[in-house]
């Protein structure tokens, strides 16, 4: 037996060094999804969150086509858990990413409709995002749809 | 007929109904449309021009308080940095302060109507008191009787002026409230707001009569500086305010077209006014010499004063051999006895050279000027004294030189 307690002790020591200071809960969700109309450049910039992201990767994406992005608006939301929700007027998809240092990494790509969306619009419904397409409504999250109508 | 009303009504229902279940609501739409109708009640408030304009407004700020009471917690959210109470108060508090601005225009524009009434009378008067002043100065021979019924009416009008243009002060005051002098420039609301047709024709004409009536009374008398001292500080309070509101109450009274013929003449009339002021000590130095029998050259400033000073003693300096000795001293006697030494250098002195009409070079001019002519018509006997001394000195040491000279015989 003590020749374990001794172990143990310097086990905990290592782990207690080694461990990565973590906050928690933490919530990054936006109240109202942005609406941001993307430059000549494909960049769309939020003011009130300060950020700024190139769309181009993402319109060609979506058309296969890197002139796609021109005089388009892209709404975008980000849920609880920081993850960001971004899709326009036409897109099938709507593209879930997650920020990492100086980019948006693609986490999921969300097939919604094989006749894009009309009017897409997205609402924060804690923990997930309402998709809201004329009469069309479904929750997401980033993995996925999660019930709703479609 | 009434069956029909019910199906209308009923499809009607449907329909809302229908379209409420339809189009799923965006939390966007709902923020963007609070934003929208925010505005649009800030900017009712603001361009409201009458209390009648605004009431209408405060039913719309209660529906549209009740209409997003139910997305309360969706607009703390979004709204930033205000939140949904912070924004409902801010709406409430503008539309207090704008009907805070109308009732006080209100009570202002009241009291412009009563002090207007008394401004009207005392004009009245003070053309009555002017025309017996103005009669009575017009008099060549004045008894004592008559002097002393002109100085009580100078000071009935010097006194009812004041308060008259004390009045116009106020009415100034009134028609343009500080909320709207502090503006750099005024808005056609603002305009709206501060106009009263009833003064339209009123507001500048009482300026200009006020200065006006202040031209003739000066004009129309002879002051003294503490009067002369007292009107130019009435003077200066009047320009300054002036200079701090003219312009909007032209902008707000004048007409379209007479904008700047109006804003000429009044300061015009204040310049005048100002050059009288200066004028009026001039003229009233003239005056004391003239009740003495003496006529000075004209002259409207320390300058002039001066030369004309110095020109009169030149004068009767060089008639000194021509004239009778006996007139020359009777001319001097009224010049520096009974005027210069009485009135001017007691009275007027300090004024003249306080308020810088007089330079203290041309002061010490004129006055080295009467002690020349003094010293011409009344030479200095010092040199008899100085002989006499001289004499009595020489006398008396001789007899003490004889007396200790003389010898002794025993």
């Amino acid at each position: 037996m003590k020749k374990l307690i001794i172990p143990l002790f310097l086990l905990s020591l290592i782990t207690a060094a080694c461990s990565v200071l973590t906050l928690q809960p933490a919530n990054f969700s936006w109240p109202l999804e942005s609406i941001l109309p993307v430059d000549d450049n494909g960049k769309i910039s939020e003011d009130r969150y300060s950020i700024e992201v190139n769309t181009v990767g993402m319109f060609f994406e979506e058309f296969q086509d890197s002139l796609s992005y021109k005089s388009k608006e892209v709404r975008m939301i980000r849920d609880n858990q920081g993850f960001y929700f971004l899709t326009s007027t036409n897109f099938k998809n709507v593209y879930v990413f997650k920020a990492d240092e100086g980019k948006l990494v693609q986490e999921n790509k969300i097939f919604i409709s094989e006749f894009g969306l009309q009017t897409p619009a997205f609402n924060q419904r804690d923990p997930y995002i309402e998709l809201v397409d004329g009469t069309n409504k479904m929750n997401l999250t980033h993995k996925g749809i999660e019930g709703g109508s479609k | 007929m009434k069956n029909n009303y019910f199906i209308q009504l009923f499809v009607l229902l449907m329909v809302f109904g229908i379209t409420s279940l339809i189009f799923a609501q965006s939390d966007r739409e709902i923020v963007d449309k609070f934003k929208a109708e925010y505005t649009s009640i800030e900017k009712s408030i603001k361009d409201a021009t009458t209390l009648q304009e605004l009431e209408p407004v405060a039913t719309k700020l209660n529906m549209f308080k009740q209409e997003y009471a139910q997305h309360k917690d969706l607009l703390d959210k979004s709204l930033y940095p205000d939140k949904y109470d912070d924004s409902i108060d801010k709406l409430n508090k503008a539309y207090l302060l704008r009907q805070g601005d109308f009732s006080t225009i209100d009570v202002l524009q009241t009291e412009v109507g009563e002090l207007k009434t008394q401004v009207e009378f005392l004009n009245q008067r003070n053309n009555e008191l002017l025309g017996q002043v103005q009669k009575l100065e017009a008099q060549k021979q004045k008894d004592a009787k008559t002097i002393k019924k002109l100085e009580n009416l100078v000071a009935e009008l010097r006194s009812s002026i004041r308060e008259r243009d004390n009045l116009v002060l106020s009415m100034i005051d009134s028609l343009m409230p500080p909320i709207i002098r502090d503006k750099e420039a005024l808005t056609m609301e603002d305009k709206n707001m501060v106009a009263s047709e009833e003064q339209k024709d009123n507001v500048l004409n009482n300026i200009k009569t006020t200065i006006r009536d202040n031209i003739r009374f000066m004009k129309a008398t002879s002051l003294k500086p503490d009067d002369l001292e007292s009107i130019r500080e009435q003077q200066k309070d009047f320009a300054s305010k002036w200079r701090k509101v003219g312009i909007k109450l032209i902008e707000v009274y004048a007409e379209d077209g007479n904008k700047s013929e109006e804003l000429k003449q009044i300061d015009g009339l204040f310049n005048e006014w100002a050059a009288t002021v200066n004028r009026e000590a001039w003229e009233s130095i003239s005056d004391e010499f003239s009740l003495s029998g003496i006529e000075l050259r004209s002259f409207k400033n320390g300058d002039e004063f001066t030369t004309s000073v110095e020109m009169f003693v030149g004068d009767e300096l060089k008639n000194l051999g021509i004239k009778s000795d006996e007139e020359s001293k009777r001319i001097y006697a009224q010049f520096a006895d009974s005027t210069w030494f009485a009135t001017i250098q007691p009275v007027w002195m300090n004024y003249l050279v306080e308020n810088k009409l007089l330079s203290d070079e041309n002061k010490n001019k004129m006055e080295s000027k009467i002690a020349e002519w003094k010293g011409a018509l009344y030479p200095s006997n010092w040199w008899i004294y100085l002989i006499i001394a001289v004499a009595v000195i020489a006398g008396a040491g001789l007899f003490f030189f004889m007396k200790r000279k003389k010898p002794v015989s025993n």
